[in-house]
């Protein structure tokens, strides 16, 4: 779609025709009047810490902010399920002009009573850091009045991009680490870290490592408890998923608590296989190691004859991926090329150097990079492309749809679990399902922006 | 309870109310060839996107002006002109609604001055109108948000247009299904008519033929202008 144009400002952060051998830049503020997919530092936060479920999450600002955030994620608890509710304390003009703390005060006691939590989170929200609050004094106050810890989780949202809002959250939940200690034998004992829980997918990531012979202390924060995280520095180990929302919180721990960590993905066979063996490597222990290539033979052999299948009924295909950070990026290259599709654009929101070269790597010379893509990009360069299918959120979904082209969701919103082996044969069935649907024969996928010559 | 001396209005719990500036980017969606921008941080654009996308399962694009530290010190004026200029550029809009924010509000932008500042140095043909519609997320919901876009969009455009001409209807905020059984109602009885806001095709409409920058529909600009007595 040449009658699209790409902002100047904006070229940088794309790789594509004679820039695709380029650097990319990334890591920079989203540029204004750009429509970024991107949120704010509050979402950041947000997203991370919203997961643990015995907690109560007050948003101390006006009610949009908690609203659009309100049960946002989809993460699934097996207990409690305060985190599911939105509480905030909806500040008005008055609060604004006056103060917003002593209201703050009385909706932390009122929820705490109320609730009984295992803790208190209170976002703070542009407002608040406009007309200065003192956050933390308040959660200090109540903390000792009420017996729990209260954490002031430091998300303004123009304070930098969502990353920095998975920074503020990482720090959050660092202030309860170590506040328990965990009795017993913890050599075989494992973090997991940037897992949310979305369609249970923690509850299968759980299952393998038990399997291998290793207890998972926490996983932060999918299915998170308060207690589980506080006792989090008496593992060995820290895995760490989703690089982008928990790295500042893996580094802080092996400075402080000397738990070392590796980088995993759960996506993917290839993926999954590699994370489960290093993962089984660090605790250098034979029946750990036994163990897993056993969980890894077994389930492999489960899902490689359908996988085959689709792989028969896709090849061929294209596929454009935007997501959230491009860690994740990287694994569904390699699902997809499983399944016979190639990636012909990859974007994300948050990616860093580093992993946008190994996409790269993943990716191959012909594919267009992108970074903080915005709609435009989005369908000039799919289309552009010959996209058959966008993996993206609830924000690319009738984009994609629009433009006649199959969609896979791999955020928020997904309804199966796509983590693991089995989540990969759902992964399988839910691209293929989107592809071989009927309906695209009676869609004209649009070529170029209405009002343009060749219209 | 055991809450005594605590008001129960202090933590509101899953309020079905949203933030005024997502009832204004509702109420812009149905001005044809309009475009939204959120005076503010990336989230308040990125979330209030995220929510009617999902409820309406249409592509809602609104720009944000994206407050950093700095512009939220030194104030948003240039930040807001980088984002006007990207619009146009993008989009090509015939009218701009500034919606703003609770961070731009309290710092005490003057969006209005800025806007006719912004005009008056970038007044060629192409550039779109400008309307700004206040709206601090902390006063009123999405409710006021919504009519104090329709408003703001009725000051800026409505000149008047001869008597007995037809009617302008003010809906409120109601489905697009509502709307155009409205605007059949309003057919079949043989009255001229124009609805503010028409979103009925931009935020339910059906394939495209061709790929829509800004999604038709809405009520024209030039209905706008008719609206009143002359």
């Amino acid at each position: 779609m040449g009658g699209l144009t790409i902002l100047t400002e904006r070229r940088g952060q794309i790789c594509s025709g004679e820039t695709r051998k380029g650097e990319i830049q990334c890591e920079r503020q989203s540029l204004a009047g750009a429509v970024s997919q991107r949120a704010c530092v509050f979402c950041g936060s947000r997203v991370v810490l919203y997961p643990i479920a015995d907690a109560v999450h007050l948003v101390h600002g006006p009610a949009g902010c908690a609203a659009y955030t309100w049960d946002i994620r989809g993460s699934l608890s097996s207990g409690p399920e305060l985190h599911r509710s939105s509480f905030s304390t909806d500040l008005r003009e008055q609060d604004v002009i006056h103060g917003g703390e002593p209201r703050l005060y009385r909706a932390l006691v009122e929820l705490i009573r109320e609730h009984r939590p295992a803790a208190a989170f209170v976002y703070s929200t542009c407002i608040v850091g406009i007309i200065g609050d003192d956050v933390e004094a308040v959660c200090r106050q109540v903390a000792e009045e009420q017996g729990l810890p209260v954490i002031a989780v430091k998300s303004e949202g123009f304070r930098g991009t969502k990353k920095d809002g998975y920074a503020a959250a990482c720090d959050a939940i660092s202030t309860l680490i170590g506040r328990r200690e965990v009795l017993g034998d913890n050599a075989r004992t494992l973090n997991v870290l940037g897992e949310f829980n979305l369609a249970g997918e923690s509850w299968i990531i759980r299952r393998y490592f038990e399997e291998m012979g290793l207890r998972v202390q926490a996983v932060m924060t999918g299915d998170g408890r308060v207690g589980d995280i506080e006792g989090a520095h008496c593992a060995r180990l820290n895995v760490l998923q989703c690089s982008g929302s928990m790295a500042p919180l893996a580094r802080q721990m092996r400075e402080r608590w000397g738990i070392p960590f590796i980088r995993v993905s759960f996506f993917g066979l290839e993926d999954v296989a590699t994370s489960l063996r290093s993962a089984a490597g660090v605790f250098a222990d034979p029946e750990v190691t036994a163990r897993t290539e056993a969980l890894i033979r077994r389930e492999s052999a489960r899902v490689e004859p359908a996988l085959d299948r689709y792989k028969a009924l896709l090849t061929g295909k294209r596929a454009a991926i935007y997501v959230g950070g491009a860690f994740k990026a990287i694994s569904l290259v390699k699902a997809l090329r499983r399944i016979g599709i190639e990636t012909v654009v990859a974007g994300s929101q948050t990616g860093s150097r580093e992993e946008y070269v190994e996409l790269r790597q993943a990716c191959g010379a012909q594919t267009v990079l992108i970074d903080d893509a915005n709609p435009l990009e989005l369908a000039k360069f799919a289309v552009e492309c010959g996209a058959d299918l966008l993996v993206g959120g609830v924000k690319e979904r009738p984009l994609a749809y629009k433009l006649g082209i199959a969609f896979c969701d791999h955020n928020h919103e997904r309804k199966k679990p796509l983590a693991g082996f089995e989540g990969m044969l759902n992964f399988a069935k839910e691209v293929h399902a989107s592809i071989a649907s009927p309906v695209w024969q009676f869609l004209r996928r649009p070529t170029e922006p209405r009002g343009t010559d060749g219209d | 309870m055991g809450t005594e001396g605590i008001n129960a209005r202090d933590v509101a719990r899953n309020p079905c109310k949203l933030c005024s500036p997502l009832g204004a980017c509702l109420a812009l969606r149905g001005v044809r060839d309009s475009m939204a921008v959120i005076h503010g941080s990336q989230g308040c654009a990125t979330y209030i996107r995220r929510y009617l996308i999902g409820h309406f399962r249409e592509p809602v694009d609104i720009a944000s002006s994206s407050f950093s530290d700095r512009t939220a010190i030194f104030g948003g004026a240039a930040a807001l002109g980088t984002a006007l200029d990207n619009v146009v550029r993008q989009y090509r809009p015939r009218m701009v609604g500034v919606t703003t924010s609770c961070l731009s509000e309290t710092i005490g932008d003057d969006v209005s001055l800025i806007l006719r500042e912004h005009a008056a140095e970038r007044s060629g043909e192409d550039s779109p109108g400008l309307v700004h519609v206040s709206t601090p997320s902390y006063r009123g919901t999405h409710v006021d948000g919504f009519h104090a876009a329709v408003t703001a969009v009725v000051d800026a455009y409505a000149r008047g247009g001869e008597r007995g001409r037809g009617v302008a209807v003010f809906p409120g905020m109601v489905s697009p299904a509502d709307t155009r059984h409205l605007k059949e109602i309003l057919d079949d009885c043989g009255v001229a008519h124009a609805i503010l806001p028409d979103y009925s095709e931009s935020l339910d409409g059906g394939a495209w033929q061709s790929f829509e920058r800004i999604p038709g529909g809405g009520t024209s600009l030039e209905d706008v202008a008719g609206m009143g007595p002359r």
